[in-house]
């Protein structure tokens, strides 16, 4: 197993593969040159340069492509998903690469009109993009779960790509096994609540107890529920999802811990070819789809 | 446990010809740097020479954008038909054209190989 940050976060590659490093080279490549183009803190990527732009901005296939993926999950999750919601985010005080402490302030920045994905214009005969000056986009986690999905594409076998619980699991594991995953405890992560058994598949978690600072005596954190712009707050503390890709795992994770234990329930429930286990404040762990759920215990 | 060195205990006081010696240097650096400046300024704008001896770069008028003020684009971004000549001055040459080349600035991350369990990953926010 090899082992590089990216994203802010630790990335890791399993391969079988005696060429384990040249692919886990090849999957730092796919981060860094993702970083580099969708980062919403660096100057100088081109998502830095279309949240600055005036009038209509000509951008890459590829960051046009990310954006109309993320309106086609705008749409399918009732603007839940939104990563139009950047000022909110910026007003709040996450305008820099999180880490512990460093989003800490007295009080937020007066909140800026309300920005929406659908806002932008986006052409796609020239691709270019327009953006209304108080829409910035955040496309973070689903950016993140469309890296792991390309880096997959380096693994000739079996393997796994994990970029902090965004994970692609293709085939067995090196020791012949299925692929565990492990859901971490959001009250205490050094305790685990459950483990099941993944192979080709994807699986996202979306908590609100890690990247999370305080802005004054309240706590702010970075799941900002578009219908009130400000952090959501319902009765999950956490939601894992099984899914085809690791991009839809992360929306949908994302989507169910803003609805809340029933929307959430239902509105996975819906979804073709997905599994999920959600924490609630209180209560036992609620299993959406087939999801073989195995001991939890300490980690 | 925590070690305080002393360091150097002995500290001598400046004398009254380091003084002197430090009005000297000053003299001298002030009576340079207006004699340069009286030196550069006559020399016409369009003979000035850049540091290091390279020529400076053609100016030419600001491209107006065709979709209206505050338009931006990547000069990569237009089409070969509408991106305008760049002419660059002699003995400049282009070091990358591709924004996801690694030599565009810093280097893509290293991976280190880690011991862990190989069948196991914990998913978690993050």
């Amino acid at each position: 197993m090899f082992a590089f940050r990216s994203m802010n976060t630790e990335v890791t590659v399993t391969a079988n593969d005696p060429d384990e490093y040249a692919i886990a080279v090849q999957v730092a490549a796919i981060f860094w040159q993702a970083e580099r183009r969708f980062s919403r803190f660096r100057k100088d990527s081109e998502l830095a340069t279309l949240n600055r732009s005036q009038g209509p901005l000509a951008v890459s296939p590829e960051l046009f492509d990310a954006l109309r993926r993320a309106r086609h999950y705008a749409e399918m999750t009732d603007g839940l998903f939104d990563p139009g919601i950047g000022a909110d985010l910026v007003a709040l005080g996450y305008d820099r690469s999180f880490a512990p402490g460093a989003l800490d302030r007295e009080r937020c920045s007066p909140s800026p009109r309300a920005g929406r994905l659908y806002d932008l214009i986006l052409d796609p005969g020239t691709l270019t993009v327009e953006r209304p000056s108080d829409v910035l986009i955040d496309l973070g986690g689903m950016i993140k779960g469309a890296t792991v999905d390309a880096a997959a594409g380096c693994l000739r076998t079996s393997g796994a790509i994990d970029a902090g619980g965004d994970a692609v699991l293709r085939g067995r594991s090196p020791k012949g096994e299925p692929w565990l995953v492990e859901v971490e405890d959001p009250r205490d992560p050094s305790k685990l609540l459950a483990t099941f058994p993944v192979s080709d598949r994807a699986v996202a978690t979306s908590a609100a107890n890690r990247r999370r600072w305080l802005v004054g005596k309240s706590v702010a954190h970075h799941l900002i529920d578009p219908r009130t712009r400000s952090p959501g707050e319902t009765d999950l503390l956490q939601a894992t999802v099984i899914a085809p890709t690791a991009e839809l795992a992360d929306i949908l994770a994302k989507t169910a811990f803003l609805l809340g234990e029933e929307a959430g329930r239902r509105f996975l429930g819906r979804q073709r070819d997905v599994g999920a286990v959600l924490v609630p404040r209180r209560g036992a762990l609620v299993v959406v789809g087939a999801v073989d759920i195995r001991a939890g215990g300490h980690g | 446990m925590t070690t305080i060195s002393s360091g150097r205990a002995c500290v001598r006081r400046p004398g009254p010809l380091s003084s002197i010696k430090l009005y000297l240097t000053a003299l001298l650096a002030g009576a340079y740097l207006v004699i340069w400046w009286a030196l550069a300024s006559r020399l016409p704008a369009s003979n000035a020479v850049p540091a290091g001896g390279a020529p400076a770069p053609r100016t030419e008028p600001p491209i107006s954008g065709t979709q209206g003020a505050g338009a931006a684009v990547w000069y990569t971004d237009l089409p070969p038909s509408a991106r305008p000549s760049v002419e660059l001055p002699p003995g400049w040459r282009i070091a990358n054209t591709s924004p996801d080349s690694p030599a565009a600035d810093e280097a893509p991350p290293v991976p280190v190989r880690v011991l862990s369990e190989r069948n196991r990953v914990r998913t978690r926010s993050s």
